[in-house]
This record gives structure tokens, C-alpha cells and sequence, in this order.
């Protein structure tokens, strides 16, 4: 009894130096468990010694688990949470983008299956896509609208190295080849009630503990032991480039590590594009999309979205065009108005004026008569100067606000007066002669040509196509103004 | 004279097969594991368990390693200890060891093997004085069977199960 105490004792000593690690939480896929078994037994004279040993080895297998869905994380210990992207406005035919973050959370490497569905309200066409992006904004995979496979990694922690390395069971992950963590990938690191996105620096393969004997037949000899060489995978500061997102610090392990037993898990960006055309007069079109992304076992589906509701992109803008026509006496230089009164041979001046109140309105061509018991007045020159008595020659001018362009009777004269980008055309005309009765057509907007009309965009600048990017100097609600003059007979 | 000569021979002959057996005799053990898990099937409408070579596992299921012996050798062999260190991933089942013989356990990496009551060490308490603690199951390092003697043509498993974390 004695005896036994004293062995208890040196047992605590020996032990207390090294208090053992608690159990970690799983083990990542992969990873060889190998049993080592040795017997030690003497003859009979109790003279000999004799050893034996045998091994087996069990590899840990994949346990699938949905992607946890986010926002891209914007801050050091970031807690992941889901919210739809806000509303916005948006020109019909515009683009809504939003990114989201999916990151794996099982123990091992799998491919998911992504797909995205849209209903849209008020839209004759309507479109969701996205592409999967690098952490610098650059597309890894390109757009789609169908369903693709992603391959995310993860794995548990069984340590860390230094101050950026983080440790997993040798020979667990997968190779580059394989798809494995690459420099460059994002990767979440867990800290229990917050997390960290890093950036894959450099990847080392090791390789699982081995015994040279095992098999099938009993052994009668002991053997040859590998030492395990763990995977390393290290890691550095995930900086917002591109504004895809912002890891917001770098590794210090060797201060602050992760727990034995936390997922690594791969992060991707995702950047959904969301479209509509309204098609409905004064009603804006609205679009929900959703993306769906389900493991490999096809039981653990997670969404950008929810299970029974989708994320909205907000208003695609309905065509909202308004037209003024307004008349003034130009020989007395009155001012424009409903109406206007004239003498016989008084020169009138109209005024068309074309405004875009809502969405992008495309193919914009106006369509007037010269009024009865008049003349179109053409100018030789230009419009209002030279020569006023010819039948060919300037008979209009267009604006669109902020360029003005004079239109000859046959439409050639205005081909090399439209100005450069951004916008790259205000607008042509015609006149079928310079009777009363005779058509004018006008073709507006950016785009429009000497038979067609244009874009009357919401935006001065048509690629600004929501009212957050149409900013100063640009012009939300943009307005084309249409003159010309007629001569009272 | 023939056959006197015949059975010298013949007497040469069995003392020299019999010599070695006396310098040969010694005992030789084999030893062997087997790695398994139980998994859920139904017979005759009935859901059983059975026992299925584990080549994969999941974490947070159990592995059965048996560890069987024989000794094929002309003596008895003495002593006999088997030991098995826990493997890393995976933790000890509380009283899954069989215990016919001799068993006991390690919390230091098969420095030294007790009883598991006796297996304790310190940590530092709340108060900040340093506290002996029982090892938990899943703090156990490695475990190891005593067995006496194995007879010649003796033969026996052991077993445990641990726990993938």
C-alpha cells in the first residue's frame, strides 16, 4: 500500500508538468489514425526479452455540412452574419450587385452546388447571375445564371507554428492538384465568439504518422516507425482590395491562436448581378433572387435568401418620358408659353421639351408636323444664322442639356456634330420639306442615329445607371430640348 | 553387426534431433489488432448492430480496436505486456478495456501506467493553489494489459474502444 502511494505521487509529479489538452471538438477528413501495438514478453528462464509489434490505420471521413452564408467580412473578429444587400434604385435594364461570403464549415475539402433564381414584378425581362471572386475582385469563376459546382476547403486545427502558420493532421489535406488551399484563398479562422479572414500565404503538405508493420498476418517482430510530419498552412493579412472585403489584421498566433479543435474554413466571394427591363407604364419593376448553395450530400442547403424567402434588388426604374411643346413669337422675342399670338409673316419658334422622369427609355423619336398655315424656316448656315429663304439647310436644333446640336433637313449635316463620350450622341432630325403638314422627326438620345432613336437615359451619363452614381455634374431625371421655327403665312 | 551398425546410426540420428529442441524451446508471441465499428442493419426486420471493419470513420464515432495474441512457440512466454498508446484524434472510452488481466493506464505518454484512480496530477485551483485531479478518460495517454504467462499454444484478445474527436 505504502509502495502504491509513493508510485501515486511520482505519477503526479511527472504529470503535473504538462496538464493534458482537453479533447477538441472533431478531427478533420483525411486524417490517418494509426494504432500501434507492442507486446513485451521473456521465456521462461525469464532470461530473454522479446518484442512484437502491429499496426492499423483508419482514416477519418468527410462530415458534410451547409456553408454559412454572410456578408464579406469587413473587420477583424467579424461575427458572420447573414443580411439581404439594401434596396437601391435602379435605371430599367440597369445592374444591382451585391456580394455575399460563403465559407465552409465542415471538416473537410467538398463541392458545392450553387444555382440563383429571380422573380421579377413589372419586368418584361429580368436576369440573376454571379460570379465567384478572387479576394483581390478578380473573377475566379466567371458569371453565370445556371447551376456550378464550388469546392471550398476546411479542416480542424491541431495547432499553430509561429506566428502565421496554422497546423493540421499530416497528410489530411488535399493537394493543390486536388483543389486543395491555395496562396491566395481566403480562409475564416475561428476564435470561438469571433472570427478572422486571412489570406493563404503558402501551403505545405507533411504526411500522416506510419508503422512499417501491418496487414493482414500476425506479427512476430516489432518495426519501423514514421514520424508525422503535420500540414501547414500559412497565413497573413486579408487587406481590402477592390472593396471585396477586409480582414482587417494579421496573424499573431503566437499570441492569439485558435483552439485545437476550431475549423479553418475556405471563404468565397460571391458577387450577384440582378437585371430587369419594367415594362409596365409608371409601375417600377422590382426583382427577387436568390441564391441557393447545398453540400454534396444534398441535405444541408443554405441560401442568400432564406428557405422561404428571397433577397429583393430593389426598383428597376419604369420609362417615365414627360413632353412640353410650347410656342413663342420669335420676331417679337416673346417668351415660351402655352400659346403665343403672331402677325402674318411673324417667324413662331416651338419648343419640344422630352423628360426622363423614371427608367432608361430606349429607341426615344419624336414625331410633329409643321403647323398649318405655316413654313419651316431653314437656315443656310446654321440654325437661326445666314440665309433664311433656302429649303435645305439647318431647320433644328437639339440639346440634351449639356451639348446642343444643329439638324440639317435631310439629317446628313448633324452626323459630324454629335459629341464624343460620354455622351455619344444628342440626337438627329429630318424635314420632309417646309410646308404646312410636312413630318419632322426628331431621334434623341445617346445612341440614336439618323433613322433611329436613342436612350433618353435616367442619367446624363447612361453608365451611371442608379441615382447613387449619377452625381454632380451628372443629371438624374435628364431632359432633351427640341427648336425649330415656322414663318406665319 | 549390420544392423548394430544401422542403430547407431539410427541413435545419432534422434540425438541429433533432439539436441536442438532443448536450445530452441523459447516462446514467440504474435500480436495483431483489428479495427471495427458498430453499425445499425436490419435483419429479418429487425434493427442489430454488427460489427464492421473500420476503414473510415466519422468524427464522434467509435472505433473497437482487438488486440488478439498467440503464442506459437514450445515454451511459455512470461511477463507479457501489450501496450497500446491511444491514438492521436481519437480519446478513450470509459471502461471499455477489457479486464480479465492486468489493466492500467498512462497519462504521460507511457512513462507510467496506473490504475485509473490513482491517475491524478495538479492544476492550479480557482483559489490559486495547486489542486489534484483524477485524469479524465480522454486524458489518457496510453493503455497497457499485463498478462502473467501465455502458454505455449496459448492464444487471447484484448480490446477498447476510443472515440474519434
Amino acid at each position: 500500500m505504502k509502495r502504491n502511494l509513493f508510485a501515486a505521487l511520482a505519477i503526479s509529479a511527472i504529470a503535473a508538468a504538462g496538464v493534458p489538452a482537453t479533447a477538441g471538438a472533431s478531427t478533420t477528413a483525411g486524417t490517418t489514425i494509426l494504432n500501434v501495438v507492442t507486446v513485451d514478453y521473456k521465456d521462461a528462464s525469464n532470461t530473454t526479452s522479446f518484442s512484437a509489434a502491429f499496426s492499423t490505420t483508419v482514416t477519418v471521413n468527410l462530415v458534410k455540412a451547409g456553408l454559412n452564408v454572410s456578408t464579406p467580412p469587413s473587420s477583424a473578429n467579424y461575427t458572420p452574419a447573414f443580411a439581404c444587400a439594401p434596396l437601391g434604385s435602379y435605371a430599367s435594364g440597369g445592374t444591382f450587385s451585391a456580394l455575399y461570403a460563403l465559407t465552409a464549415t465542415a471538416n473537410g475539402q467538398d463541392t458545392y452546388k450553387l444555382s440563383i433564381s429571380n422573380t421579377a414584378t413589372n419586368a418584361s425581362t429580368s436576369s440573376a447571375a454571379y460570379t465567384i471572386l478572387k479576394a483581390d475582385g478578380t473573377v475566379q469563376a466567371p458569371s453565370t445564371s445556371a447551376a456550378s459546382d464550388l469546392v471550398l476547403n476546411s479542416a480542424i486545427v491541431v495547432g499553430t507554428s509561429g506566428t502565421d502558420t496554422l497546423l493540421f493532421p499530416g497528410g489530411s489535406l488535399k493537394s493543390a492538384a486536388q483543389g486543395g488551399f491555395a496562396a491566395g484563398a481566403i480562409v475564416v479562422v475561428d476564435y470561438g465568439a469571433t472570427k478572422t479572414a486571412y489570406l493563404v500565404k503558402n501551403v505545405i503538405l507533411g504526411h500522416a504518422a506510419g508503422y512499417s508493420v501491418n496487414g493482414t498476418v500476425a506479427s512476430t517482430t516489432t518495426g519501423n516507425a514514421t514520424t508525422e510530419q503535420r500540414d501547414q498552412v500559412q497565413v497573413q493579412a486579408f487587406a481590402n482590395v477592390n472593396g471585396i472585403g477586409n480582414g482587417g489584421t494579421a496573424p499573431a498566433f503566437n499570441t492569439t491562436a485558435p483552439a485545437v479543435g476550431t475549423v479553418v474554413g475556405e471563404m468565397a466571394i460571391v458577387k450577384i448581378d440582378v437585371s430587369a427591363v419594367s415594362n409596365v407604364k409608371g409601375n417600377d419593376a422590382t426583382v427577387d433572387y436568390k441564391l441557393t448553395a447545398t453540400d454534396s450530400s444534398g441535405n444541408n442547403t443554405q441560401y442568400v435568401g432564406s428557405a422561404g424567402a428571397s433577397c429583393t434588388a430593389g426598383n428597376f426604374l419604369a420609362t417615365k418620358l414627360e413632353i412640353l411643346k410650347e410656342v413663342r413669337n420669335f420676331t417679337d422675342n416673346g417668351n415660351f408659353g402655352a400659346t403665343a399670338t403672331s402677325n402674318p409673316g411673324q417667324v413662331l419658334e416651338y419648343q419640344v421639351t422630352v423628360t426622363n422622369t423614371g427608367g432608361q427609355a430606349i429607341a426615344a423619336a419624336v414625331l410633329d408636323n409643321i403647323p398649318s398655315y405655316t413654313k419651316l424656316v431653314v437656315y443656310k448656315d446654321g440654325y437661326g444664322v445666314g440665309d433664311d429663304t433656302v429649303t435645305t439647310g439647318y431647320f433644328a436644333q437639339v440639346s440634351d442639356g449639356v451639348n446642343t446640336v444643329n439638324l440639317t433637313t435631310d439629317a446628313s449635316g448633324e452626323v459630324a456634330a454629335q459629341p464624343a463620350a460620354p455622351a455619344p450622341a444628342v440626337g438627329f432630325g429630318k424635314a420632309a420639306g417646309v410646308a404646312a403638314g410636312l413630318p419632322l422627326n426628331f431621334y434623341l438620345g445617346q445612341g440614336s442615329s439618323v433613322s433611329a432613336g436613342g436612350t433618353v437615359p435616367s442619367c446624363s451619363d447612361s453608365t451611371k445607371n442608379t441615382q447613387a452614381l449619377c452625381v454632380s455634374p451628372l443629371k438624374w431625371n435628364s431632359t432633351y430640348t427640341i427648336k425649330y421655327r415656322v414663318k406665319v403665312d | 553387426m549390420q544392423r548394430n551398425k544401422y542403430l547407431v546410426a539410427a541413435t545419432v540420428a534422434l540425438a541429433l534431433t533432439s539436441m536442438p529442441l532443448a536450445v530452441w524451446a523459447q516462446p514467440k508471441v504474435t500480436i495483431a489488432i483489428k479495427a471495427e465499428k458498430e453499425v445499425n442493419v436490419t435483419a429479418k426486420g429487425k434493427q442489430v448492430k454488427k460489427r464492421v471493419a473500420a476503414k473510415g470513420v466519422q468524427p464522434g464515432e467509435e472505433i473497437i480496436y482487438t488486440l488478439s495474441y498467440v503464442n506459437s512457440g514450445t515454451e511459455a512466454a512470461k511477463d507479457v505486456v501489450i501496450s497500446d498508446p491511444i491514438p492521436t484524434g481519437t480519446a478513450y472510452i470509459p471502461g471499455s478495456a477489457s479486464d480479465a488481466d492486468d489493466l492500467t493506464f498512462s497519462i504521460d505518454k507511457g512513462k507510467s501506467f496506473k490504475k485509473p484512480t490513482l491517475l491524478t496530477y495538479e492544476l492550479k485551483g480557482s483559489g490559486g493553489k495547486m489542486e489534484k485531479k483524477v485524469a479524465a478518460p480522454e486524458e489518457y495517454t496510453d493503455i497497457r494489459w499485463t498478462i502473467p504467462q501465455i502458454p505455449a499454444g496459448g492464444k487471447g484478445s484484448v480490446n477498447f474502444k476510443v472515440k474519434v474527436k
